[in-house]
């Protein structure tokens, strides 16, 4: 399989996992930021990912769910248990693919139609007065682009560094035009990117520009590899061309489609003699009215071949014969040039700003609207606020040439656009002096002296409701979301919302924004600022560049690793073989004792190594304990029984495979004891015990071993009950039933085929489910007790062994043969003479310490020929399921550490032998079963 | 060799990269009053671009690459101008 897909895999499944904890975090407390930016940040990385892959509709699913997320953690959703079904169905769904990408490396061909019916889930889930933006979120979603649009106001700034000229034959060379702002991470050079570059290779580029992000560092403190630099890129090639070529920076790119008119207004230096064109005047006014576009090229043409360029009429003539030859019939556009030319002064930018950056579309027309009383005054002052802010921009951008004309045109602002109390006694001074001074800086202190004056906290009391002042707090939540979530990844979804919003919250700029060129993280910082200051200190960024010190590797890698550490310690254990060959045979002394310290040198290295691998393959049961309160809340959700789930313990390390092979035991476990052990609420109201049940999932280490307890407070297991049910369904006799202790009943439910459940759910009660655990346990080398009190509750406890990779047998002779017997059963070892063996009709027994134990001769079990014992007869004491038995061998050998094997090919089937394992001298050894073979007797 | 350092004029040909940026910038800092001769440059990595958008050195020979020319004049000598 193709790495990149398997890392994305085995990432996927971690945040997956991730993100069904935070969904089962955010059921108890919906409005966590810190649970909601994990969950953000875990859904939001698989997209990504799976982004590089071919999964249309794995990445349309995930989009989908982050776009009801989104709207989640801008406070327009409020998440309920019903959400969160939806939504973890369709993490399920994205499991499920991953589980089909790990075992086919790609989806199926239904996978569309599988992600139908949870996207449509997903998005009956939004609000109906959010239906329109998620609209264009999935209609974006279906060509998967999350490209984020710009205003008319952001773009302005840029526009306003174009000349004349060039404005000019951008608007002639092309017959639609897109904006595009590009602001690259500021890692980007670290990942290969060269922006500059890839601005260069624009699709149609007409003109690019390059804004520093911030005021440069002097050279000896800059640090060139982190990238500073924006780029506005004005293009005629349509949207999709563009966000194509930016694809793999699609999150750092902002776009509009530019309207030509846009770029048209004058710019030159106002000339007082007219005489060059006052003729043609009339004439060009008659044909404007009666809208005859097609003669005014012509009537045009030659004045602008004599005159001078530069002069602001000309500019103003030169651009109403563009926009006539384009057809480009903005009609109030043409108007306001031609007022330019004879008043020199251009507004026709500001009414389509306004227009185009408020979306409550206000109509502020400068020319008409003049201070209105009453509601609309209150309207206003958002709208007028972004004008002044605007004036102050354009004042900066306009050169002294046409500084006049300018100046003159703040002054018609403020007079008509503003209410009366708030313009300034002194602004015609300030006029005159900005046209005397040539410079424009008096009347830019003024504007901003009045921004100032009124913050936008005041404006917001002023005039909105406190709705608004709601929304703030969410947006200031968000930015401080925004800026942690930036630490990981570009995440400009909340951008766009954000700015959006700026122009409806804070029209005005700061003045440290007015000196800057406009960038996306300048109006972002920019929010940050007005918003945190004015309702909550700043939160902290989080600390960043810790990153966890784990390798991922492959699990097989281990195994290998582990194979050769277990050869290594059945390699060393030849040396001292070779010590007592060098000294029996050869008869060289010094050189066995040379080998056998050089052997304990090896001994102790590989022990450590050893012990090391099993550090290495440990894991926390909370590895699988993590699946369980999702578990327990579908389940509880179902049955309707109120459940609270306890983890403890879930930091006990074991084997992985141990804790692997555990998962399905606890699953039936749990689903059993949520299934048959809980009483629904009335019925545990009815007994007196709290209506919420509690359900205990415990991992005790102990010794060697791990247990897990599963134990509950429901309704316990009613021995009588189970000894009925099982002498019924024919799994033990009447005679049985008769002898049967209470606590004996309970490991009934162990046997195959047993299910006290009267009704068959599809939760368990299958009578599949014990004897499945039972046999999955032992598996693993563990076993299973059950206490049990009716009334009281039931706990089960799964004992596991630490590991499984090394295990302990003892080594017993029969026949010359060596067989391996696991340590775990052996009570102890003894040799009793032959007469004290008792004879019972076929068997023999044995009664030590006052207890008679029944005696097996392994010969047997193994079909071997019998020994006859002169003397002492050794005995092997083993307990299995709680009974003592006596097994007759020949001779005892040492007990030794061994890398048990399983049995392959044909050896498989004889289930009687549990495994290989090889010795020191090169022999194999035969590890026994001796459950399995007593029970094949 | 796409950047050549020379007494007080650093060359730069065809398409520098990244990696040169150490030691331009270590040279600019050496050099507070080198020039740049951009006669034969045809592209200049984003970073390269920040070291000489940051210290704004005088350029010797301009840019004679047409595409890399209208780039300079276009979107990178006002930068340097306003500097």
């Amino acid at each position: 399989m193709n790495p990149m897909l398997e890392s994305f895999i085995s990432e996927s499944r971690d945040n997956l996992e991730e993100a069904s904890q935070c969904f089962l975090s955010l059921e108890q407390s919906p409005n966590d930021p810190t649970v909601m930016q994990n969950l953000f940040r875990a859904m939001h990385t698989i997209k990504g990912s799976s982004g590089l892959f071919e999964l249309g509709a794995f990445t349309h699913l995930m989009h989908v769910a982050e776009d009801v997320l989104d709207l989640a953690r801008a406070g327009k959703i409020q998440l309920n248990s019903d959400h969160i079904d939806v939504l973890l169905s369709a993490m399920d769904q994205i499991t499920d693919w991953i589980d089909e990408l790990e075992a086919t490396g790609e989806l199926n061909t239904d996978a569309d139609n599988k992600a139908q019916p949870h996207i449509l889930a997903l998005s009956e889930m939004i609000p109906v007065e959010h239906k329109e933006e998620c609209d264009e979120l999935s209609l974006a979603t279906k060509s998967h682009q999350t490209t984020h649009r710009l205003g008319y106001s952001e773009i302005e700034s840029s526009l306003g560094c174009l000349s004349d000229q060039q404005r000019f034959d951008i608007f002639q060379n092309a017959d639609q035009l897109t904006f595009l702002r590009y602001t690259p991470q500021e890692s980007c050079f670290f990942t290969g990117d060269d922006p500059l570059h890839t601005a260069r290779l624009t699709p149609s580029c007409q003109h690019l520009r390059i804004v520093p992000v911030a005021k440069w560092p002097t050279i000896d403190s800059l640090d060139p590899y982190q990238c500073q630099l924006s780029f506005d890129v004005i293009s005629s090639a349509d949207e999709e061309t563009l966000i194509d070529h930016y694809r793999y920076v699609e999150d750092d790119i902002k776009l509009c489609p530019l309207d030509m008119c846009w770029l048209a207004f004058p710019q030159g230096q106002w000339s007082d003699d007219q005489s060059l064109f006052s003729d043609v005047l009339p004439e060009l006014k008659t044909h404007i009215d009666k809208e005859s576009w097609h003669n005014i090229p012509n009537l045009i043409a030659p004045i602008l071949e004599l005159a001078n360029p530069s002069v602001y009429q000309i500019s103003c003539m030169r651009w109403i014969k563009a926009i006539a030859e384009k057809e480009v019939l903005e009609k109030p556009l043409i108007e306001a040039l031609f007022t330019a030319i004879e008043t020199g002064e251009f507004d026709y930018s500001l009414k389509s700003e306004v227009n185009s950056d408020s979306t409550e579309s206000h109509q502020t027309d400068a020319d008409t609207t003049t201070t209105d009383t009453g509601p609309q005054e209150e309207y206003l002052s958002n709208d007028v606020k972004t004008l002044l802010a605007t004036q102050a921009r354009m004042l900066e951008f306009s050169n002294s040439d046409d500084l006049e004309g300018r100046v003159d045109s703040v002054e018609r602002i403020f007079n008509h656009a503003l209410p009366e109390e708030f313009i300034p006694n002194n602004l015609l001074d300030v006029c005159q002096q900005a046209k005397q001074e040539q410079s424009a800086n008096p009347l830019i202190i003024l504007i901003r002296s009045l921004l100032d004056s009124t913050s936008p906290l005041e404006t917001n009391s002023l005039e909105s409701t406190e709705n608004d002042a709601e929304e703030t707090l969410d947006i200031a939540t968000l930015v401080r979301q925004e800026q942690a979530l930036r630490a990981h990844e570009s995440e400009a979804a909340a951008d766009e919302s954000a700015l959006d919003q700026t122009s409806l919250i804070s029209p005005a700029p700061s003045p440290i924004d007015l000196q800057q060129p406009i960038s996306d993280r300048d109006s972002t910082s920019e929010l940050a600022r007005t918003d945190l200051s004015s309702t909550q200190p700043v939160a902290k960024e989080p600390v960043h560049n810790q990153k966890p010190q784990v390798l991922k590797v492959d699990q097989h890698r281990i195994d290998i690793l582990m194979d050769l550490v277990g050869e290594l310690v059945v390699a060393k254990n030849s040396l001292p073989y070779l010590a007592k060959k060098a000294e029996d045979e050869f008869n060289v002394r010094a050189l066995a004792k040379e080998i056998k310290s050089q052997y304990a040198i090896i001994n102790r290295l590989a022990e450590s190594m050893q012990s090391t691998m099993m550090q290495i393959r440990m894991v926390p049961v909370s590895t699988i304990f993590q699946r369980f309160p999702r578990l327990v809340r579908d389940l509880s959700r179902k049955l309707n029984k109120d459940v609270r789930l306890v983890l403890e313990g879930e930091e006990s390390e074991a084997d992985k495979n141990v804790v692997e092979n555990l998962a399905d035991p606890l699953i039936h476990l749990v689903r059993n004891s949520l299934d048959h052990g809980f009483e629904t609420e009335e019925e545990r109201v009815a007994l007196g015990k709290p209506a919420q049940g509690s359900l205990y999932l415990r991992a005790i280490p102990k010794d060697d071993q791990v247990i897990i307890e599963v134990d509950d407070d429901g309704r316990g297991m009613d021995p009588a009950k189970l000894k009925q049910s099982a002498y019924r369904k024919g799994i033990i006799s009447e005679q049985k039933l008769e002898t049967i202790t209470d606590q004996e009943a309970l490991y009934l439910i162990f046997a195959p085929g047993f299910s006290t459940a009267e009704q068959v759910s599809d939760l368990s009660g299958r009578g599949v489910g014990m004897d499945v655990v039972n046999g999955l346990v032992q598996q693993a080398g563990g076993r299973v007790t059950i206490d049990s009190e009716l009334g009281k509750g039931t706990t089960i406890r799964l004992y596991l062994p630490l590991t499984m990779a090394v295990s302990r047998v003892m080594m017993v002779e029969v026949q010359q043969q060596c067989f391996g017997i696991s340590m775990e059963n052996i009570v102890e070892t003894v040799k009793v003479p032959h007469d004290r063996l008792l004879r019972i009709k076929q068997g023999e027994a044995i009664v030590l310490r006052d207890k008679v134990i029944p005696v097996l001769s392994l010969h047997s079990l193994l079909a071997l020929p019998e020994t006859q014992f002169e003397e002492e007869v050794p005995l092997l004491i083993m307990n299995l399921n709680g009974e003592d038995i006596a097994l007759k061998i020949d001779l005892f050998h040492e007990g030794i550490d061994i890398v048990q094997k399983p049995l392959a090919g044909l050896m498989s089937q004889y289930n009687y032998y549990s495994g290989s394992a090889l010795l020191g001298d090169g022999r194999v050894l035969l590890i026994l079963n001796i459950k399995e073979l007593l029970s094949c007797q | 060799m796409p950047i050549t350092y020379k007494t007080n004029v650093v060359v730069m040909e065809g398409v520098c990269g990244i990696e040169d940026g150490d030691e331009l910038l270590q040279w600019l800092i050496d050099h507070p009053k080198g020039k740049l001769n951009l006669k034969q440059t045809t592209h200049i990595h984003t970073a390269l671009l920040q070291i000489i958008l940051c210290h704004s050195p005088t350029v010797s020979v301009s840019p004679e690459d047409s595409s890399f020319k209208r780039l300079w004049s276009d979107s990178i000598e006002v930068l340097m101008e306003t500097e």
